[in-house]
This record gives structure tokens, C-alpha cells and sequence, in this order.
């Protein structure tokens, strides 16, 4: 950053320059309060309990004491099933869910139909139900079903999204006129059109689904927290919420088994921030 | 560059978790494909640590020895001090036999639990409940008056004041597990800093605020201490102070006669929360709502309790002791013993077999043979007991089975004697016991107390009490006609 | 499209063959969020006339006093009070801070990259790890940010267990959480008003300040909008922050009304019928302030 800043004031005047420190400055100071909270946390998965309670607080740990604060955790939570669950859940959704949410989405894009723009308007019309309104029916609806502490009740009311719908439709809409045509004259039927020739071509938009999908799931709290209540189908998010709630005295508990909850996420983001961020601002200029 | 530097950064933060995890229990990491992961994580934590507390080698994650064993799912709510104590006694009993497995969840999210699994019969088949909540959740539990013909147990070894709380419609639901009371813990060494000797102990609410001010002046910069540790948050230990004041129930009367809510008219209510709004004006008693870690860090000069708070205090290095809870003018009141009966209760869930099982293990709890001395972290010998008394015994709870307050173990515990009340007291707050509203009654009183000091006028006076509490009096009253 | 439809095409067979396609297409997504969706928004005015406690079967009908009892909870009332007061700070100060963060981050530079990449990484933390973090850090006696402030020469910092500040804290670690999302939003639209935009004023004289006034800020209101509306329907459903947070104390002082609903429904109080009456207000409130949001935006984007 340093060079670059110092090559292109030698151009500015003073003025600019001072401007541009403030600015520098003030993101700086934002990437700070971001960064710190997440790096401490991370770093108390290595304190032993003792370090944690000593004043005055100390940033880094002395030791490595993660071995002891994960069998603590271990002793405490079965975090491999938790973890198990949670990616169940979030794969067994987000699989579904591109499939039939961009099917869906490919019709409405390509296809005229009577009612396309009602149902389609009544699609999007289910994205402004609040999750409370129908949460305590819902929750009704799955015990009658009898799915409640299984993968299908955590799973399949969560497949079909009118906002993936709406997402992947956009891309469909900016492919060009008469693909499908040239692949009719081919012989090819209506579904190998989607699967092989326009989902590829959506690609990009296809990752950025699977991974927001991925990732609403893994921090889904609201909705595992009432279906899935029982100890071993808790996902990360309701067990640490089970486990720790407000019991954050337990210390070496709360900050390895948070750190740890959080890694596989970050490692996401890490190799496909681009798409985490395409998904996010292409919603804005949509909307 | 600053990019590829954040990114290394965050990768090598990563790395180094995801190493050290490798390196530390490189058996359990290994062996993550196979299915028995827990179990080898389970057993090689407790190999290394043999010489550790019991707490540290829990078996919550392994499968039974036997396969075919009855498995009984057993849910609670002890995650306090004593939760340790608890999972080390269901360890007990599980390598003790293998025909029935305890698989033992202890949970902050209890109630959400139950209220989403028990009308589906996906709830635990053993659960620990408060005795007075039980009536809320009967259409879902089993009655067990089968215990006395199934089991050794008899029916007159329990003591009838508790026993009686278990029954409705004349059928028996609960067995006693434990009568917590609460206590007054006090911190030795602060007592003695700000001038005590060693038998002062504040036995009145004035001798309280006096030694709460002259503890909390010791704070230094670095270590804030405060004399006085009530938990505004807490509502069984806020009434234990209010009960002590020589209120009753925050709702009084019976069904026959009516219900009255009792916050207003009251004076002995009332001075009881002017004595806490004080204490917190006065900067003597702290805001936080983890009192207890406090306590154990040695910030806390008197705190009032249960047994679980025994736990903590034991595990840390702090030098403290136990009294009676004190009152307004220093008497006793043998009459009215402060704190609940929790009872085991089997749910619907429960299979004839898993029933069976269950009440095998209640037998096991009352008759069976429980801890030895170097099991847990309490310096007791334990070595003899059965793991009813040593579950009274190591937490200072009072027990309803005779056998168990009969014995030498018990009767030679002095805190335990002490907090023993007269044969005709009842253990109970909040409500009477078995009327409908007692969950909301006691739910709703941290609200109040915590409106009261937090947004309450200061240096209140009995009309401040009386018009600060006129809504809430209002909310009881909307209780009572809710449910009666 | 009806015109479409019916226009030269003379393959009348084959475009009903493509319709029937289409419905084929559109039936797992349609069933499924018919099943659940439609089906339990229509049950939870069923749900909100019952009396529905621990025991299912014990439901019984109460007509609408489940709505009428909720005007007169005080418990409601001022859970919707704290609602209020929680979006009325929330979302201005994400806007402002969105606003001014994505013009400052607009151009694409290396070091612009990183910082957004930062801003944006708890929005991929859940809501137990953040809440989790900031108990931690704001700890009244371990919390790492407690201690910096008394080395600043604060006294008594404990923001946590204190309700005058505690809402405070929540929609500092909201904000936290999910500015990365405004300022990327706000930053695309940036970067897509036209460029001939910023020539023109600037051949008119206008500097940066005023092109910001004059150009950037009417480029983006669509975003805007946008932005405001998911911001307010969002803090106006604030649930898991602050469940995980503060679990809504202390004293009250954080009890949303969704957390108050949830609590209702599924915790201590059991009282399935009469919380999904109140979530049906809510719902109701957020359509009303939906469509005014929506009146408003018309007006000005017709100006």
C-alpha cells in the first residue's frame, strides 16, 4: 500500500494529500475494530484459562494451549457432529436448491407461459413473509410431518428461494436470444438444454448461489434452533448456542469452540471472496 | 501486496488452528472417518488426564460397552459448579452395569427443548425438572407409581413434605432428586482484610450493606472488588433475600379462596427492595450477570446461592465459607426454608423398557455406590456413600430420602444440619406449589427487580415501591385471571 | 408477452408442448414453496385465534383476544418501543457509514480491494461466533476492548450489563456485522454511474464534494432505496444478534420483539397461538411501512 500511496501524492498538492491521509486513515481504523474482535477470539483458542482471567487482558498467547481447550470443548460438545450435521444441512440444501431454484428460474427467464408474470410475482411476494409469521405453523407442519429432529425437516423446507429465483433468472435473461433454439434443431431435449448448455453458461451466478446457500446454512440460527432442538441433530450454530448461551465464563469452551465453528467458513471466503461479494452487489443493483 | 499479506495472515491463523488441533489429539483426528471418533477423543482425554477432576474424562460422547444395552436419553438442565459432579456419577453408573445406558445431555436450553420435543415423543425419556413446573408438562410425563413394586425403593423412606409435591390426581410422577436451598457464601480473606474476625458474619440485611461498603473499599485499580454480589438477573437468588426480608410468595392466597398478587401493601417487600436498589446505588454490588465467576476470581465479598455455586468455589483457589441467608433482625426463621424441589420425572418418550430402565437408574441413584474420594474435585471422602448422599453432601443439598439424612455422612455435614428445617417448613419460593402460573410468576420477577434497581428512583421510600410496582401488580393479577 | 404468444408463431402444438415445459420447470420450486410458505402463512391466522400451550392437543379457540391481549401486554409494548429505537439508530448510521465508506472505497485500487474484503468478512460469521466474540471482547473483566478503553482513561466500562447502554452495544456489533454488504453494495452502484456523468460536472467546475452531492448520490439511489428498505424490514426482525448477545437483558433493555416472540413462543411462557398473533402485527407494520417506503421512493425518483 505505501509505495502506491507515495507514488501518486507526488503528483497531488498538499491539500489532496492531507485528504487522502484522513481517508486512508479512517479505513484504516474501521479495518482495525473489524479485525481485532475476530483476531482476539481466534488467539483465546490457544489461552489456557488461567491466561484469559489475568489482568491485565493480554493479547497473544503465551502458550499453545489449544490442545487442552479442544478436549475441554470435546469433553463438552460432540463438535464433529455438530459440524456433520451443520454440513449436512448446508450441502444437502444447496445442492437441491441450485437445481430446483435455477430450474425454475431458467422457465421464467426463457420460456412464455400463461400466468408467468403472476406466479412469478407471487414467487417474489414469499420473500416478504417474515420467518416469525410463519415459523410457529411451519414448526406445526414439520412435527405432523413428523420430520422434526431429521435431515428432511431441517432440509427440504429450505430448498426452494424465491431469491435464488430471482437471482438466477437475471442471468438467464442476459444470456443471447436463440441458443436454445440452434440446440432444438440439434434434436436436443428441453431439460439437456438447461442441464448442459445455459446452466454452464451461468456458472459464475451458480457458485455465488451454492455459496451463499452454503453459508446462510452454516449460520442459520433461527430455524435448527426450533426444528432440530434434539442434542446429536443440532447444527454448529444452535449447539454452540445450546452449549455456551450465556454461559461465555466458561472461557477456553466459548473462544476455541467459536474459532473453531468459524474456520471452515473463512476458508471459503478466503478462496471465493469474489463470488461471496458479486452475489451481495448484484442484489443491490437489481433491487 | 497488502492483500496477498491479509490473506497469508488469516491462511497462516488458520493453518495454525487447524495444526494444532492435528497435533493435539492427532488418535481422535485420525480416526475421523471411522465412527467411533467421540469415543477415542473421550478415551484418550481421559487417559491423560487421569490425575485431572472426573470432569475432564466425561463419557458424553462414547457408545455403550454393551450394544444392547436399554439406552435412556437423560436431559437437564446442570451446568453450573455441580454439572461435573453430576456427569461423573452417570459415568459411574454406566461402567458400573452394562444393561442400561444413561446417555446424559445437560443443556442452558432446556425449556426450548422440551416445549419443541415433547409433544412430539422426541424428548429425553429421564428429565430433572422443578417440582412446581411439572404440572405444566404432565400430559407428557408417565406416572411411576410402579417404582415401589419394580424397584427396592419404599415409598416410606421419602419424606412426605417433598414426596407430596410429586403427585397429581392422586398418581405419583416424581421421584426427589435434590432440595437446593439457598445459602450465604462469603469470601474469608476479604472479610477479614476489611476488619472481620473470623466468626463475623453478616446476619442481618444492615450488618450486609455495613460489611458491603467496607469490603468494596478494597478495590484497587486493577481488581474491582464489591462487597456485595446479588445478581439482579437471578430470580431464585433475588428471592431468597426477598423471603428472608419476611415476605411471602410474590402471589398468595389458593384456589378456594382466591389469588392476590403481593408486590403492593407490603412493607417487607418493600424494604427489600429498597435494601437492594441501596446496596447498587451505593456502587457495593456490581451490574454483571456472571456473579458467580466473581466469586471464584475472589472479586465478590457475599453472594447468595445454591449448592452449584459450591462446585465453582471448590474448583477455584478461593478461600470462602457458608452460612444461613441472613435476616432482617438476625433471628432465624426454621419455618420457611428458601429454595425448590427438582425431582426426576419420565416422560412419554419413554418405552415400557426404557421406563424400566430409568427407575433402574433412580434406584441406583438412592441405593447404589457412588464416587470414590479421588473422583471428583471436592477434598470429601467419599468412599462408602451412595451417590444420593454424596450429591447432598458435596453440594449441601438437602434430601428428601431418609435413609440418605439419617446417615453418618449426612448428619456429620454442619452447613447441611445448619440449613435443615423444622419438620413442618416447606422448601418453596415464588408461588405456591402446583398453581398453573408459577412459571410465568417466577420468570417475570428478575424483570422487575432488575426494572427496580436499574431505572428506579434513588434513595426510594416505601411510596416509591408502591408506585414503581403498581404495572408490575398489574401483570400478576393478569396471571391469576389467565389461569384461574 | 400474451402478444408473443399469439402472434405469427404457427407451431401452435409445439408452443404448447413448450408451456407445458415450463410448468414442469417451475413445479418443485412452486410446490415446495407452496408447501412452506403459502400453506403456513395462511395457517398463522388459524395459529393466532388459538389458545396453544406445552400440549397440542389442548388447543382451543379464542377468537381475537391473542391480538387484543397484545396491546395491552406491556411486555409487547415496549419490546416494540425497543424496536423502534433500535432501527431509528441502526439504519441511519448504516446508511451514513455505508454511504461514506463506498465512496472513499469506489475506485478499484490493490489497497481498496483488501479493505473491502475485510469489511466484508463477518458477514460470513455467524451470528453465534459474533455474538459470542463481542461478549468476549466487551467482557467487564477479561474483554480485551473493556481494557483498552479504561487504558484510555474510561472508568467502570462495562457496556455489556448495563441497560442504558447495552442497545447500544447491539447496534454497534449489528452495524459491525453487515456494513460490509452496504458499502459493497453502494459501491458497485458507484462504480456504475457513468463516467461522461463526472466529465460533464467537471467541465461545469463542480469539485469532488459537489460532484459527490450532485452526480454520485443521485446515481445511486436506486441502491439507496434498496439498501434503506432490506435495512428496515431487517433491523425491524432483529432477532440473532441480540439472542446471542445479550439474550435480551439485561433488564429488558434489549428485548426486540422478535426476540420477545420467540421467547413466547418456544421458551418459558409456551405460548404458541398468542406469539404468532404478535408476529402477525409485526408483519402487518412492516407492509405498512413497506408501501410508504415504496410511496416515497416513487416520488422521489419522479422528481
Amino acid at each position: 500500500m505505501s509505495e502506491k500511496v507515495i507514488v501518486n501524492t507526488k503528483k497531488i498538492s498538499g491539500k489532496k494529500l492531507v485528504l487522502r491521509i484522513i481517508v486512508v486513515a479512517i479505513l484504516l481504523i474501521f479495518a482495525f475494530l473489524l479485525l481485532t474482535p475476530l483476531i482476539w477470539m481466534m488467539l483465546g483458542a490457544f489461552k489456557s484459562d488461567a491466561e484469559v482471567l489475568s489482568y491485565p487482558p493480554k493479547f497473544f498467547p503465551v502458550a499453545n494451549h489449544f490442545a487442552d481447550n479442544w478436549k475441554h470443548v470435546q469433553s463438552t460438545i460432540d463438535m464433529w457432529k455438530l459440524i456433520l450435521n451443520t454440513s449436512i444441512y448446508a450441502i444437502g440444501t444447496t445442492i437441491p436448491a441450485m437445481f430446483v431454484n435455477s430450474l425454475a428460474a431458467y422457465a421464467f427467464a426463457r420460456f412464455n407461459f400463461r400466468g408467468k408474470n403472476v406466479i412469478f410475482i407471487l414467487f417474489l411476494a414469499t420473500m416478504m413473509i417474515p420467518f416469525q409469521v410463519i415459523m410457529v405453523p411451519l414448526y406445526l407442519e414439520v412435527y405432523s410431518l413428523h420430520w422434526l429432529n431429521t435431515y428432511w425437516g431441517l432440509i427440504i423446507p429450505k430448498i426452494a428461494s424465491a431469491y435464488w429465483i430471482f437471482l438466477c433468472r437475471a442471468n438467464f435473461e442476459q444470456l443471447p436470444k436463440d441458443l436454445e433454439e440452434a440446440a432444438r434443431i440439434d434434436g436436443m431435449g428441453e431439460f439437456g438444454i438447461y442441464l448442459h448448455i445455459m446452466i454452464p453458461l451461468i456458472k459464475p451466478a451458480m457458485v455465488t448461489v451454492f455459496l451463499l446457500s452454503i453459508n446462510n446454512c452454516w449460520n442459520d440460527l433461527l430455524w435448527p434452533l426450533i426444528v432440530a432442538s434434539k442434542t446429536n441433530m443440532r447444527t454448529l450454530s444452535n449447539g454452540l448456542a445450546m452449549f455456551i448461551g450465556d454461559r461465555t465464563d466458561d472461557y477456553s469452551l466459548a473462544f476455541t469452540a467459536a474459532a473453531v465453528s468459524m474456520i471452515p467458513m473463512l476458508i471459503l471466503y478466503l478462496f471465493f471472496q469474489k463470488y461471496f461479494v458479486a452475489g451481495q452487489a448484484t442484489s443491490g443493483i437489481k433491487g | 501486496m497488502k492483500k496477498r499479506l491479509v490473506v497469508l495472515l488469516t491462511a497462516a491463523m488458520a493453518a495454525c488452528a487447524v495444526a494444532g488441533c492435528g497435533s493435539s489429539s492427532s488418535g481422535s483426528s485420525g480416526s475421523t472417518s471411522s465412527t467411533t471418533a467421540g469415543t477415542a477423543a473421550a478415551t484418550e482425554a481421559a487417559a491423560e488426564t487421569e490425575t485431572e477432576a472426573a470432569a475432564e474424562s466425561t463419557t458424553e460422547n462414547a457408545e455403550p460397552s454393551n450394544p444392547n444395552a436399554t439406552k435412556v436419553v437423560f436431559w437437564n438442565s446442570w451446568t453450573g459448579g455441580d454439572g461435573d459432579t453430576l456427569q461423573a456419577l452417570v459415568d459411574k453408573f454406566n461402567t458400573s452395569q452394562s444393561d442400561v445406558y444413561i446417555d446424559m445431555t445437560r443443556t442452558t436450553s432446556f425449556a426450548d427443548m422440551l416445549q419443541t420435543n415433547m409433544p412430539t415423543g422426541e424428548a429425553a425419556d429421564l428429565i430433572l425438572l422443578n417440582s412446581n413446573d411439572f404440572t405444566k408438562y404432565s400430559s407428557y410425563l408417565l406416572p411411576i407409581d410402579d417404582i415401589w413394586d419394580n424397584t427396592s425403593l419404599k415409598k416410606e423412606d421419602f419424606s412426605d413434605t417433598y414426596l407430596n409435591l410429586c403427585y397429581n390426581n392422586d398418581q405419583l410422577y416424581g421421584i426427589p432428586f435434590q432440595i437446593s436451598t439457598y445459602m450465604l457464601y462469603y469470601n474469608k480473606d476479604l472479610l477479614e482484610q476489611a476488619g472481620y474476625g473470623e466468626d463475623e458474619i453478616p446476619t442481618t440485611f444492615d450488618e450486609w450493606t455495613e460489611a458491603a461498603e467496607k469490603i468494596t473499599a478494597l478495590s484497587t485499580a486493577d481488581k474491582p472488588i464489591y462487597g456485595s454480589g446479588l445478581f439482579y438477573c437471578y430470580n431464585g437468588q433475588n428471592q431468597a433475600a426477598i423471603q428472608r426480608f419476611g415476605t411471602d410468595y410474590i402471589i398468595t392466597g389458593d384456589e378456594e379462596n382466591g389469588f392476590k398478587a403481593n408486590l403492593l401493601d407490603n412493607e417487607a417487600f418493600a424494604n427489600a427492595m429498597i435494601w437492594m436498589k441501596n446496596l447498587y446505588d451505593n456502587g457495593d454490588n456490581p451490574k454483571e450477570k456472571d456473579i458467580d465467576s466473581m466469586m471464584a476470581a475472589g472479586q465478590i465479598g457475599l453472594e447468595i446461592n445454591g449448592g452449584w455455586l459450591k462446585g465453582t468455589l471448590d474448583a477455584s483457589d478461593i478461600n470462602y465459607g457458608i452460612a444461613k441467608v441472613p435476616t432482617v433482625t438476625g433471628d432465624d426463621q426454621d419455618d420457611w426454608a428458601l429454595g425448590d424441589v427438582n425431582c426426576f420425572y419420565i416422560t412419554s418418550s419413554a418405552s415400557d423398557e426404557e421406563k424400566a430402565a430409568a427407575e433402574k437408574f433412580i434406584e441406583w441413584w438412592m441405593t447404589g455406590e457412588g464416587l470414590e474420594a479421588s473422583d471428583v474435585t471436592q477434598q470429601v471422602d467419599y468412599s462408602g456413600m451412595t451417590p444420593n448422599t454424596e450429591w447432598s453432601v458435596s453440594m449441601c443439598y438437602l434430601n428428601a430420602y431418609t435413609p440418605t439424612v439419617e446417615s453418618a455422612d449426612y448428619q456429620g455435614n454442619q452447613v447441611l444440619v445448619d440449613l435443615t428445617p423444622s419438620d413442618s417448613a416447606q422448601v418453596q419460593m415464588f408461588a405456591a406449589p402446583g398453581t398453573l402460573f408459577w412459571s410465568d410468576v417466577a420468570t417475570c420477577q428478575a424483570d422487575y427487580v432488575q426494572d427496580w434497581v436499574f431505572n428506579g428512583p434513588t434513595n426510594p421510600t416505601y411510596d416509591d415501591v408502591q408506585s414503581f410496582f403498581e404495572p408490575y401488580q398489574e401483570d400478576l393479577e393478569s396471571y391469576i385471571s389467565e389461569y384461574y | 408477452m400474451a402478444a408473443a404468444r399469439s402472434s405469427s408463431r404457427p407451431r401452435g402444438k409445439f408452443q404448447k408442448k413448450l408451456e407445458r415445459t415450463a410448468y414442469l420447470f417451475i413445479a418443485p420450486a412452486a410446490i415446495l414453496l407452496i408447501i412452506f410458505n403459502i400453506i403456513p402463512l395462511i395457517a398463522s391466522f388459524w395459529v393466532s385465534t388459538q389458545n396453544m400451550g406445552v400440549d397440542l392437543s389442548q388447543a382451543k379457540f379464542v377468537g381475537f383476544d391473542n391480538f387484543i391481549r397484545a396491546f395491552s401486554d406491556r411486555r409487547f409494548l415496549q419490546s416494540i418501543q425497543i424496536s423502534l429505537k433500535y432501527t431509528a439508530i441502526e439504519v441511519p448510521l448504516q446508511m451514513i457509514i455505508g454511504v461514506l465508506l463506498s465512496a472513499m472505497l469506489s475506485k478499484n485500487t490493490q489497497f481498496n480491494k483488501t479493505i473491502r474484503g475485510i469489511y466484508f468478512l463477518p458477514v460470513v460469521c455467524s451470528a453465534v461466533v459474533v455474538g459470542v466474540t463481542w461478549q468476549l471482547v466487551l467482557h467487564s473483566n477479561i474483554g480485551i476492548f473493556t481494557y483498552w478503553l479504561k487504558c484510555l482513561g474510561f472508568t467502570n466500562v462495562n457496556l455489556l450489563n448495563d441497560p442504558g447502554s447495552a442497545l447500544y452495544v447491539v447496534v454497534f456489533v449489528a452495524i459491525w456485522k453487515t456494513f460490509g454488504i452496504s458499502t459493497i453494495i453502494l459501491v458497485s452502484a458507484i462504480q456504475n454511474v457513468p463516467d461522461s456523468l463526472y466529465e460533464a460536472s467537471a467541465i461545469d467546475g463542480a469539485g469532488k464534494i459537489a460532484q459527490f452531492f450532485h452526480v454520485t448520490l443521485p446515481g445511486i439511489m436506486p441502491s439507496f432505496w434498496f439498501l434503506l428498505m432490506t435495512r428496515l424490514i431487517g433491523s425491524l426482525q432483529m432477532f440473532d444478534i441480540v439472542y446471542t448477545l445479550t439474550g435480551g437483558g439485561p433488564s429488558r433493555s434489549t428485548t426486540t420483539i422478535v426476540v420477545y416472540i420467540y421467547d413466547t413462543a418456544f421458551n418459558s411462557m409456551n405460548k404458541m397461538g398468542y406469539a404468532t398473533a404478535m408476529s402477525e402485527i409485526l408483519f402487518a407494520f412492516i407492509m405498512v411501512i413497506t408501501i410508504i417506503l415504496y410511496y416515497i421512493m416513487g416520488k422521489t425518483s419522479d422528481d
